[in-house]
């Protein structure tokens, strides 16, 4: 330590610029080094780009007009020779031919990657939101405050709720402007999904809470919002991710499901609604079910073998 | 020694936790836990007081109790004159946040003490950010004063706590509790887990601080090696209570309690050829659900008659400060 007292102050500084850019691995990049190690997790992230750049390429490429409007009907007058009409076979014009009403099916399963993300992604978001209010404060308080919060859960994990959501977008529909379906059932789907993640929140709220380096935060005089948001949250972030991933997975199925049974939004192009509709004629055309049905296949593995990769990268009992 | 400045008194402290079993409706409680059992004691400005005993003893309780991280049962705890379990329990806010930054303590594993996701910096800073004691443009001196004071490099903040060595780790652990200027630090077996190589290191930091700032340390621990090195007085715990209080030369030379001699003569010498009288205590140490009554230490005690199953042995003074409870004392 001699040497340390001769250190002056601006040499100190120096030091630390120059260790700032070598520094050592933060947590995140160990988290990311393990995963790249992880093959099936690299290949679920790998389906999953090409779907997102696919949502998110969709306005684009028909703004440029490499694809069709997903929503025109235009084609059912094109002649056949052209690709159009209803129906139709796949052509240079319609790589994956037409719909029952004439719209271009690739068009739709682009814009239909969109609306599968975005459902996924905002629905799980708002499920987060509440499962994080009511599994943290339960787990963090505990007591009574537990008890009430977790009879809530416990009632919604009881209730049928796939029967219950039907009902509520139909309630809903009715006040709601056209257009606005697909956020009907990102909200319901929102408010339905939070109660398992809630659970594991809940518990992992209860395990940190005692741990040494949080009591050290309270004896430091640290409120508990402080002590939840800065020394819990970002320890349970690991599996809250996971079953975030995972979450997102199951609303794009429930939202399919939905659509399928017609409580979609049928003016927003989706994979559900293009099974639902492709159905009717599946004896005549089956191709037509099956391109979303493989999308909705794809979306689903991608996103459940990138959370169990994650699962195992964000454990630091396995880290090295 | 009277006449010092006493800064930290402790009389007839309790703390009991409950047994409890749930039932369908509602929980009953079945027994309590004497975890400390009316304890007294006094600590002087500046000085430096040992807290003795085997594992459970209650010596992390009663500083937890202190410190108010756990309700006290029973008894009074003044500091400097102010009520403290008075404050933990009724205090303003104000008044917490006063005394959670004189009284500190130094936790015992430095490897589940330092939150994993938060770099050095914003754990040493976390203190005086909370209790608002620098202006922000101020932080980043305040924080590298407080590195260096604890041997620690200013690029070291940038790092997270699984990049350190447990002996840098109790480092950045002294150094959040110094971050607030604190009086008085109960350093709860600060060395317990660092190699022995490293202890030394840390105790002299401990006693240079101490000296540099004038702090009043309670040093919990059960290495008596490190007590006789860096404390001033000693007291002997034993299920929850004490048995032996005094200055360090008294304790571990003119022991007179059965239970503080066991634990002298069980500290190894570094001298493979010489032999020592050892004692063997029998037995487990028994519950502390249900103490047993009169001495404590009777069920275990070599040299234990029938009323030291029926009384309590009281105080007796030994020599100036030096107290012992017991009935039949070693010299």
């Amino acid at each position: 330590m001699g040497e340390t007292d001769r250190v002056s102050d601006l040499e100190r500084r120096e030091l630390l610029e120059e260790e700032v850019e070598t520094r050592g691995a933060s947590q995140w990049q160990l988290v990311w080094r393990r995963f790249k190690k992880n093959r099936t997790a690299l290949f679920g992230a790998g389906i999953l780009l090409v779907i997102v750049f696919m949502g998110v390429s969709a306005p684009f490429l028909t703004f440029m007009g490499v694809l069709p409007d997903p929503n025109s009907t235009i084609f059912l007058i094109d002649p056949p020779e052209l690709g159009g009409g209803s129906r139709a076979l796949p052509s240079i014009f319609h790589p994956l031919g037409t719909d029952k009403l004439g719209r271009d099916v690739l068009s739709r399963i682009f814009w239909g990657a969109q609306t599968a993300l975005i459902v996924g992604i905002v629905a799980m978001l708002l499920s987060t939101i509440i499962a994080l209010a009511v599994g943290g404060l339960a787990g963090y308080f505990g007591g009574r405050v537990d008890a009430g919060l977790m009879m809530v859960t416990d009632v919604f994990l009881v209730m049928p709720v796939f029967l219950i959501m039907l009902l509520m977008i139909k309630i809903l529909s009715i006040f709601v402007v056209a257009g606005f379906g697909l956020w009907i059932v990102i909200t319901v789907l929102g408010i339905f999904g939070w109660p398992q993640m809630a659970r594991m929140i809940r518990a992992e709220f209860f395990k940190l809470k005692n741990l040494d380096y949080v009591e050290a935060a309270r004896e430091l005089g640290a409120s508990n919002r402080r002590i939840m948001l800065r020394h819990i949250l970002p320890n349970a972030l690991g599996p809250i991710i996971v079953v975030f991933t995972l979450g997102i997975a199951y609303n794009i199925l429930a939202e399919a499901g939905l659509s399928f049974l017609g409580f979609g939004d049928a003016s927003i192009p989706s994979w559900g609604w293009m099974i639902n509709m492709a159905l009717e004629i599946v004896s005549v055309q089956p191709w037509l079910v099956l391109y979303p049905a493989f999308m909705i296949f794809f979306t689903v593995l991608a996103f459940n073998l990138m959370g169990d990769g994650l699962a195992d990268a964000l454990d630091p009992r396995l880290w090295r | 020694m009277s006449k010092q400045d006493v800064i930290l008194s402790v009389t007839d402290l309790q703390k009991y936790f409950t047994v409890v079993s749930r039932q369908i409706i509602g929980s009953k409680v079945t027994g309590k836990v004497h975890a400390v059992d009316h304890v007294d004691f006094d600590v002087y400005r500046g000085e430096t007081l040992g807290l003795v005993g085997e594992s459970g003893c209650g010596k992390t309780t009663t500083a937890r109790t202190i410190l108010g991280l756990t309700p006290a049962s029973g008894g009074e705890v003044l500091y400097n004159g102010e009520d403290l379990l008075q404050i933990w329990e009724k205090g303003s806010k104000e008044e917490k946040m006063k005394y959670r930054r004189k009284l500190k303590l130094v936790f015992q594993n430095p490897w589940t003490s330092l939150n994993p996701r938060m770099p050095v910096k914003d754990i040493v800073s976390e203190g005086f950010n909370i209790h608002g004691l620098v202006e922000k443009e101020d932080a980043r001196d305040r924080l590298y004063d407080i590195l260096h004071e604890v041997g620690l490099e200013p690029y070291h903040a940038e790092r997270f706590p699984h990049q350190f060595s447990g002996g840098q780790r109790q480092r950045i652990v002294i150094a959040r509790a110094l971050s607030v200027d604190p009086e008085f630090i109960f350093a709860d077996e600060p060395v317990a887990s660092l190699d022995v190589s490293i202890r030394a290191q840390i105790l002299n930091l401990m006693t240079d601080l101490q000296a540099k700032k004038n702090l009043t340390y309670v040093y919990i621990s059960h290495d008596l090696s490190s007590v006789r090195q860096i404390c001033a007085r000693v007291i002997v715990m034993y299920l929850g209570q004490m048995v032996e209080y005094g200055p360090v030369k008294a304790i571990f030379e003119e022991f007179q309690h059965h239970y503080t001699e066991a634990l002298m003569k069980a500290i190894p010498v570094p001298d493979p050829d010489r032999s020592r009288e050892r004692i063997v205590l029998w037995g487990e140490v028994p519950s502390t659900i249900n103490p047993p009554g009169g001495c404590r230490f009777h069920t275990r005690c070599p040299a234990a008659q029938e009323k030291c199953s029926k009384e309590q042995p009281p105080f007796t003074k030994a020599k100036k400060g030096h107290y012992f409870a017991c009935w039949y004392p070693v010299a």
